[in-house]
C-alpha cells in the first residue's frame, strides 16, 4: 500500500493539490501580513473569509460569472472589515474583542443571508455552481512533473502566487510600504512626519478584508462550488498561524502556506487510499499542525513591535 | 500683559474641544446600552421588512413564543442554561484578559467525559444522588483538562491561546465524531449518537416541569463567580492581571500561574455546561447537541459586560430569542439565523456607543 | 524685561524664530507661562532650565507636535500655526527628540527616508544610501547605514536622528537634551557637527540643563524656570556662575531640614551585580552598593543607564546574571526568594518610576490599590476571601493619614492626580514594617507641598531604622535629602560620595561619565 502511495504520479498529484489548497490560505495570510505589519492584530480573518465565500458564491451563482463573484467576494470582505476598522482603530476598542465580535457577526450574517436567499435548502438539494477549472498554460503545462505541479491550476492560484511578489515589492520597495512597516514598529516616527496613522491602519485592514474575501471566494468558486455554514472551517485562523510561522515575511509565508496546503492535500489522498487509521485523524491534521506551527513560531523575532497596540498621541 | 488682559475681557473667545474620558460613568454606560438596543431593534425591524415579512407580527411572535405561556418561559430558561454557563466561563477568562475561545471544545470534552463515565458505570446500579453529582464533577474535570492544554502552552511557552483554543474546538469535534461513529455508536443507529443514558443520570426536574436543575446550578454558579471575582483573593488577582499585568507582576502576583488557573477554571465551567446539557436535556451524547453554545457564551459574556450579573439577563434574553425564533419561523419566512446576526450587531452597537459616550464636549476659553 | 525680547535688535540679522507670549497648560499644570524669546539666524540658541522647567513642552509647541493654548510663533518673519510636525518640517524646522523615535528592526537609511516626499513612490534605496553617505561625509558622521538601528549604540542612534533632520535640509534644528545619552567623545563630535551646521546657515536650538554645554557652544541663552522665561542673555559676557544664579533663582535653599540620625549596619548590600536588558545587552556591570539603616543613598544618573533594571532586579521581576544581594539577612538572588512576593515579605517597599504602569491599577479603586500585593496578608483576608471591612477601614485611615484627595475608598485611582497617586503608593508601601525602601524619582511631577510630604515620610522611615535607596535624575532631589550619593553611568557605579563632600558640578561630571571616582 505504501509502495502505491509513494508512486511518482501520486506524489505529483499531492503536490499539485497542495498548491491549490495553499492558495486559499495564501490570500488570507498575505492580507493579514499587511494588516499586522501596520501594527493591527486582526483576528477576524475567519469572519471576513466567510463573508467573501458567501458573496462570491451568491454573485457567481446568480450572475453565472465566476469573475464577478470573485470581485464581489473581495468587496464583501472589505465591507465587513470596515466594521473591524471602526471598532479597533477609530474607537480603539480592544483588538481581540473587536475581532471576536466581527467573527460572530459575520458567522450569523452569512448564514442568515444564505437562508434568506435559499429558504428551501435541504428539501430541494444544495444550490451549486461549476467552479473554476484548471487553466492549463499552453506548452508549459505539458512539461512532465512541473507542468502539473505549477502550470495546471485555476486562475486564482496564479494570482495568489503573483500576489506574493506584489506584496514583497510593496513592503520593501515602495515609499508607502516603508511607511506601513514603520507604523508597525514605531507609529510615532511616522506621526511626527504628519502622516495619518489611522488612515494607514484603516487602509491596511480594508486590504486585509479584501484579501480574506478573495480567499473565501477561492473556497466556494475555486473548489467547493457550494456554500455551507462554517465552510471556511478555521482556515482564517490558519492564515493567522501562517503569518506567525512565516515570521511576518512574504517569502516564508508562501512556503508555510504551501506546507499547509500539502497537509490538506495529503489528508485527502491518504483518505482516498483507505489507510486504516480513523479518517477523523486526517481531518484534524491541519488543526493539529496549526497548533504545532504557533508553538514553533512562538519565538519568531519578526513580530512588529507595535502589534496589537492602539496608537495614542501623547 | 495688561493689554492682553483687556482684550480678553472685551471679546470673550472660546472654542469647543472634544475630549475623551478614560471611563464612562454609570449613567453614560446605561445610556449606551439603551441606545445600542434601540439601534439594533431598528435594524432588525428594517431587515425583517426588507425580507418582505411584517416586522410587527414577527417580533410579536418571538415575544409570545418565548414568554407567552408557562411552557414557553420554561423552554426559554432551558435554552438559556448552557449559554448562561459558557458565558460565565468566558467572564472568568476574559476578566484576566486570557482569551479563551475554546468553550465549544471544552463543552464537548465535558460531554465526552460524562459519556465515558456513564458507559463505564451504567451497570453498577449507582443511585442517582451519587451518580448525577459524580458525572457533573467528571464533566468539569474533563473540561478543566481541555482548558489546561492552551493554559500550559500560554503560561509556560507564551503561545497565543486564541489560535490554540480555536484549533482545539475543531480537533475535539473530530474526536467526538470518531467516537460516535465507532465504539460509542448505538447499535443499529445510522446517526452519530450513543445509547440513552440510564434514568439514574437524569438531572432532577424543578417545580414538576421540564425545567431541569441545571438552571439552578447556573444561577448558583453566577453567584459563585461574582463572589470569586469581587470577594476572593484569587478573583482580585485575576482582575489585577487582566487590568494591568505589569503592576500585578511588580507587586508579586504570578501572572503566568493566574493565566493557567483561569484557563483551567474556564474550561471546567464550560465542561460542566456540556455535562448539564446532556444530563438535563438529551440524556445521550448526540452529534450537534451543542448549537454553538460555546460561541454564544462569548457573545453573551460580551453583552453582559463581563459581569456575572450581566450575563444572567443576557443569557435569558438570548434563550428567549432562540426559543421565540421557532415561533418566528412558523409565522414568517424569516430564517432562524437572523437571531445570531442580530446579536452580533447588538455587540457592535454596544461597543461603538460605549466609546461614543466616553466623549464629551468641553468649552475651552482662549487665553489671548 | 522679557517684553523687549521680541523686538529685533537693530543692525543684526532678523530672528529666524520668534515666540511671543506662548502659554501651554496640561490640566492645572502650567507648563509654559507667557513664554517669549527669539532665535537669530545662524545662531546656536540654548534653552536652559532644570527638569520640569517646560523646555520640552516649548520645543514641541514650536515643532507642531503640541498645540499652544495661547501665544504666537513667527518663523522666517511669518506667523505660523502648525497643526502637525509635517507643517513644521515643510517650513524647514527639524527636531531631535530626547527619546529617539526610531523603528528598531530597520536600518538607518529606512529610518531616515520614511515618509519623506522627496523619495517618490518607488524607493531607490541605493541612491538614497548614497545621498545619506554624502551627508555623513559632509558633517563628519561615522555610521553603519545597513545595520538595524536597534543594534547601533545610543550615540549612533542620535546620528540617525540628526541625519533625519539634515536629510530634509532644515533651517532650524531643535535638539532636546541631545547629550544626555552620549559619551564625552560623542558629545565632542556632536558639537563639531553643530558647528558645521551653523556654517551652513542652519540655526540650532539646544535644550539642555548643563551649564558647560551652554558655555561651550551657544551664542545666546534663554533661561526657563517653572515654565517662565527668566531672561535671554548672550553667552559671551556670562559665566557658568552667573547663568547658574539665573537658573536656580531664589529656590536654591529648597532644603529639607534633616535631624541627625545615626546610621546602623547595612540594610541592603549589593555585590558585583550584573544584569542584562531584555535585548541581551548589559544593563548593569559589577554594581556594588550598600544602604545603611537610617540613611538615604541617592543614586544619581541620567535615565537609561541601568537604573530601571536595578529597580526591577531589587523588587524581583528581573533576573540577575551575576552577583549577590543581601537583604534582611537573606541572599535574595536565590531561586526561592527572587520573586516580588518573597522580597516584599522580607520588608522591601518600592515606589516605581512609572506609577500608573508599574505601581497601580487604573481601573481599581483606591482601596483595591491600597492592598495590591498585600491581598494575601491576614490583615486583609480571611481564608480564601478578602476582608472588605478591614480593607475599607485601612483605606479610610490611609486616606486621612496621607491626606489623599479623593471622593473616598471606592473612587477609581485613575481619576486621581499625580501627587495623590504617589500618596496611595506610599500609604500602601509603608503600611507594613519595612527594612528598605527603593524609590524611583519619588517627587517627579509633584508640587512642592506633595514633595515635602513624601520627603517627610521618608525621614520617618529613617527614624524607624529603615534604609532608603532613592533613584533619581533630579539633582535637586538627590542633594536635598540624600546622605550619600552614588552615581551610575552606563551600568556602572562611577563613585559614591558623602553629600557634604561633593558639589553638583562634580556629580554632573560623573553622571556624564566624564570622570570615574576611585573607590574601594
Amino acid at each position: 500500500m505504501f509502495n502505491e502511495f509513494l508512486q511518482a504520479d501520486m506524489l505529483i498529484s499531492i503536490f499539485a493539490s497542495a498548491v491549490r489548497m495553499g492558495t486559499i490560505v495564501l490570500f488570507a495570510a498575505l492580507g493579514e501580513l499587511i494588516v499586522e505589519r501596520s501594527g493591527v492584530l486582526n483576528l477576524s480573518v475567519e469572519g471576513m473569509m466567510l463573508t467573501g465565500a458567501l458573496a462570491g458564491f451568491l454573485v457567481g451563482y446568480f450572475s453565472e460569472s465566476l469573475w464577478l463573484g470573485v470581485v464581489s467576494a473581495a468587496l464583501a470582505g472589505m465591507l465587513i472589515s470596515v466594521i473591524f476598522a471602526l471598532l479597533a482603530i477609530v474607537f480603539q476598542v480592544d483588538q481581540t474583542v473587536s475581532s471576536l465580535t466581527v467573527n460572530i457577526f459575520a458567522a450569523g450574517l452569512t448564514f442568515f443571508i444564505y437562508r434568506t436567499v435559499f429558504p428551501d435548502v435541504g428539501s430541494q438539494g444544495t444550490p451549486n455552481l461549476v467552479p473554476f477549472s484548471a487553466l492549463k498554460i499552453p506548452y508549459l503545462s505539458q512539461i512532465p512533473v512541473l507542468g502539473e505541479l505549477l502550470f495546471s491550476h485555476h486562475a486564482m492560484a496564479y494570482i495568489a502566487l503573483f500576489m506574493v511578489l506584489i506584496i514583497w515589492f510593496y513592503l520593501y520597495r515602495t515609499k508607502s510600504g516603508l511607511i506601513l512597516r514603520t507604523i508597525g514598529e514605531n507609529p510615532r516616527a511616522v506621526d511626527m512626519k504628519g502622516i495619518s496613522i489611522t488612515l494607514y491602519r484603516v487602509s491596511a485592514v480594508l486590504f486585509g478584508g479584501l484579501m480574506a474575501g478573495l480567499a473565501g471566494s477561492v473556497i466556494t468558486l475555486g473548489s467547493a462550488g457550494v456554500f455551507v455554514a462554517d465552510i471556511t472551517a478555521g482556515r482564517g485562523w490558519l492564515a493567522i498561524a501562517i503569518v506567525i510561522f512565516g515570521d511576518w515575511k512574504p517569502g516564508r509565508i508562501l512556503w508555510a502556506a504551501l506546507f499547509f496546503g500539502f497537509i490538506d492535500a495529503l489528508q485527502m489522498q491518504v483518505q482516498a487510499l483507505g489507510i486504516k487509521l480513523p479518517f477523523q485523524l486526517f481531518l484534524a491534521m491541519p488543526y493539529i499542525m496549526t497548533v504545532i506551527a504557533v508553538f514553533l513560531g512562538r519565538r519568531r523575532a519578526g513580530a512588529p513591535i507595535a502589534l496589537g497596540t492602539p496608537y495614542v498621541r501623547e | 500683559m495688561s493689554t492682553a488682559k483687556s482684550t480678553r475681557s472685551v471679546i470673550p473667545k472660546f472654542h469647543y474641544r472634544l475630549e475623551k474620558r478614560k471611563e464612562s460613568g454609570i449613567f453614560a454606560s446605561l445610556l449606551s446600552i439603551l441606545v445600542a438596543l434601540i439601534c439594533s431593534f431598528g435594524i432588525t425591524f428594517w431587515v425583517i421588512s426588507l425580507i418582505g415579512a411584517d416586522a410587527g407580527t414577527v417580533l410579536w411572535a418571538i415575544v409570545k413564543g418565548s414568554f407567552g405561556t408557562k411552557n414557553a418561559v420554561i423552554d426559554t430558561l432551558i435554552k438559556a442554561t448552557p449559554i448562561f454557563i459558557t458565558g460565565l466561563a468566558t467572564v472568568v477568562a476574559f476578566r484576566a484578559k486570557v482569551w479563551n475561545i475554546g468553550q465549544e471544545g471544552q463543552l464537548y470534552t465535558g460531554a465526552l467525559g460524562v459519556t465515558w463515565a456513564v458507559l463505564l458505570l451504567k451497570d453498577t446500579g449507582l443511585p442517582a444522588w451519587i451518580f448525577v453529582p459524580l458525572l457533573l464533577v467528571v464533566s468539569a474535570i474533563f473540561g478543566a483538562l481541555a482548558g489546561a492544554i492552551p493554559g500550559v502552552l500560554k503560561s509556560r511557552y507564551n503561545v497565543n491561546e486564541i489560535i490554540v483554543t480555536v484549533m482545539l474546538n475543531y480537533i475535539t469535534l473530530y474526536l467526538t465524531t470518531y467516537l460516535l461513529g465507532g465504539i460509542w455508536q448505538e447499535a443499529g443507529s445510522h446517526y452519530y449518537n450513543t445509547i440513552r443514558f440510564p434514568e439514574t443520570t437524569n438531572l432532577p426536574l424543578l417545580f414538576e416541569t421540564r425545567l431541569h436543575s441545571g438552571f439552578l446550578i447556573a444561577l448558583l454558579l453566577a453567584a459563585l463567580i461574582y463572589y470569586l471575582l469581587w470577594h476572593m483573593k484569587l478573583g482580585y488577582k485575576i482582575r489585577a492581571t487582566g487590568s494591568n499585568p505589569t503592576a500585578a507582576r511588580f507587586k508579586g502576583i504570578n501572572i503566568q500561574r493566574i493565566s493557567l488557573i483561569v484557563m483551567v477554571l474556564s474550561g471546567a465551567i464550560s465542561g460542566l455546561a456540556g455535562g448539564i446539557e446532556l444530563l438535563g436535556v438529551h440524556h445521550r451524547l448526540v452529534y450537534g447537541f451543542s448549537v454553538s453554545f460555546g460561541f454564544t457564551g462569548i457573545l453573551i459574556a460580551l453583552l453582559g459586560r463581563l459581569h456575572p450579573l450581566g450575563v444572567a439577563p443576557a443569557a435569558i434574553f438570548f434563550g428567549a430569542l432562540h426559543n421565540g425564533s421557532s415561533a418566528m419561523i412558523i409565522h414568517s419566512n424569516v430564517p432562524r439565523e437572523l437571531i445570531t446576526a442580530i446579536m452580533g450587531f447588538v455587540i457592535i452597537m454596544l461597543l461603538v456607543w460605549e466609546e461614543v459616550f466616553k466623549y464629551r464636549i468641553r468649552r475651552v476659553e482662549d487665553v489671548q | 524685561m522679557t517684553d523687549n525680547v521680541v523686538v529685533t535688535p537693530r543692525n543684526e540679522a532678523p530672528p529666524i524664530l520668534a515666540v511671543e507670549h506662548l502659554t501651554k497648560t496640561f490640566g492645572s499644570l502650567v507648563a509654559n507661562d507667557q513664554v517669549s524669546f527669539s532665535v537669530k539666524q545662524g545662531h546656536v540658541h540654548c534653552l536652559l532650565g532644570e527638569n520640569g522647567a517646560g523646555k520640552s513642552t516649548l520645543a514641541k509647541c514650536i515643532y507642531g507636535a503640541s498645540r499652544p493654548d495661547a501665544g504666537r510663533i513667527y518663523f522666517k518673519g511669518r506667523e505660523v500655526a502648525f497643526s502637525s510636525p509635517r507643517d513644521a518640517i515643510r517650513m524647514g524646522i527639524g527636531m531631535v527628540h530626547q527619546h529617539f523615535v526610531l523603528a528598531d528592526p530597520m536600518n538607518a537609511v529606512e529610518n531616515i527616508i520614511v515618509g519623506e516626499e522627496s523619495t517618490g513612490a518607488l524607493l531607490n534605496l541605493q541612491a538614497e544610501k548614497k545621498k545619506i553617505q554624502a551627508l555623513c561625509e559632509q558633517y563628519g558622521i561615522v555610521l553603519d547605514l545597513d545595520t538595524p538601528v536597534a543594534q547601533l549604540s545610543v550615540g549612533q542612534q542620535q546620528w540617525v536622528e540628526i541625519l533625519k533632520a539634515l536629510y530634509v535640509s532644515v533651517d532650524l534644528l531643535l535638539l532636546d537634551e541631545p547629550t544626555a545619552v552620549l559619551t564625552p567623545q560623542e558629545v565632542q563630535s556632536l558639537f563639531s557637527i553643530i558647528g558645521k551646521m551653523v556654517i551652513d546657515g542652519i540655526s540650532v536650538i539646544l535644550i539642555t540643563h548643563k551649564l558647560h554645554e551652554v558655555m561651550n557652544i551657544s551664542n545666546e541663552v534663554t533661561i526657563l524656570r517653572k515654565g517662565k522665561v527668566v531672561d535671554t542673555v548672550p553667552t559671551r559676557g556670562n559665566t557658568k556662575a552667573s547663568l547658574a544664579r539665573l537658573l536656580v533663582g531664589r529656590d536654591f535653599d529648597f532644603n529639607v531640614h534633616k535631624e541627625k540620625i545615626d546610621f546602623g549596619p547595612p540594610a541592603l548590600e549589593i555585590k558585583g551585580l550584573t544584569v542584562l536588558r531584555d535585548n541581551g545587552s548589559l544593563a548593569l556591570q559589577d554594581v556594588s552598593l550598600n544602604v545603611r539603616q537610617g540613611e538615604i543613598l541617592g543614586l544619581a544618573g541620567v535615565s537609561g543607564n541601568g537604573q530601571a533594571e536595578l529597580f526591577e532586579t531589587l523588587v524581583g521581576v528581573r533576573k540577575a546574571e551575576k552577583g549577590k544581594i543581601r537583604f534582611a539577612g537573606v541572599e535574595i538572588l536565590k531561586e526561592s526568594t527572587h520573586n516580588p512576593e518573597a522580597i516584599a515579605s522580607l520588608g522591601l517597599a518600592s515606589v516605581p518610576q512609572d506609577r500608573l504602569r508599574q505601581g497601580l491599577i487604573e481601573e481599581f479603586t483606591v482601596q483595591e490599590n491600597l492592598i495590591l500585593g498585600l491581598q494575601d496578608s491576614p490583615s486583609y483576608s480571611r481564608g480564601v476571601s478578602l476582608n472588605w471591612k478591614a480593607i475599607k477601614s485601612f483605606a479610610s485611615q490611609a486616606i486621612q493619614q496621607f491626606e489623599i484627595k479623593t471622593t473616598g475608598p471606592l473612587q477609581p485611582v485613575g481619576q486621581l492626580s499625580g501627587g495623590n497617586l504617589q500618596k496611595v503608593i506610599l500609604a500602601r508601601e509603608v503600611s507594613k514594617p519595612i527594612k528598605v525602601m527603593v524609590a524611583s524619582s519619588p517627587s517627579r511631577g509633584l508640587d512642592i507641598g506633595a514633595t515635602y510630604y513624601v520627603y517627610s515620610r521618608f525621614l520617618e522611615l529613617l527614624r524607624n531604622g529603615a534604609g532608603i535607596l532613592m533613584i533619581s535624575e533630579d539633582l535637586d532631589e538627590i542633594f536635598n535629602i540624600s546622605d550619600r550619593i552614588a552615581v551610575i553611568y552606563n551600568g556602572r557605579i562611577m563613585g559614591v560620595f558623602d553629600v557634604h563632600e561633593v558639589d553638583r558640578e562634580t556629580i554632573g561630571l560623573y553622571m556624564a561619565g566624564l570622570e570615574e571616582h576611585e573607590h574601594s
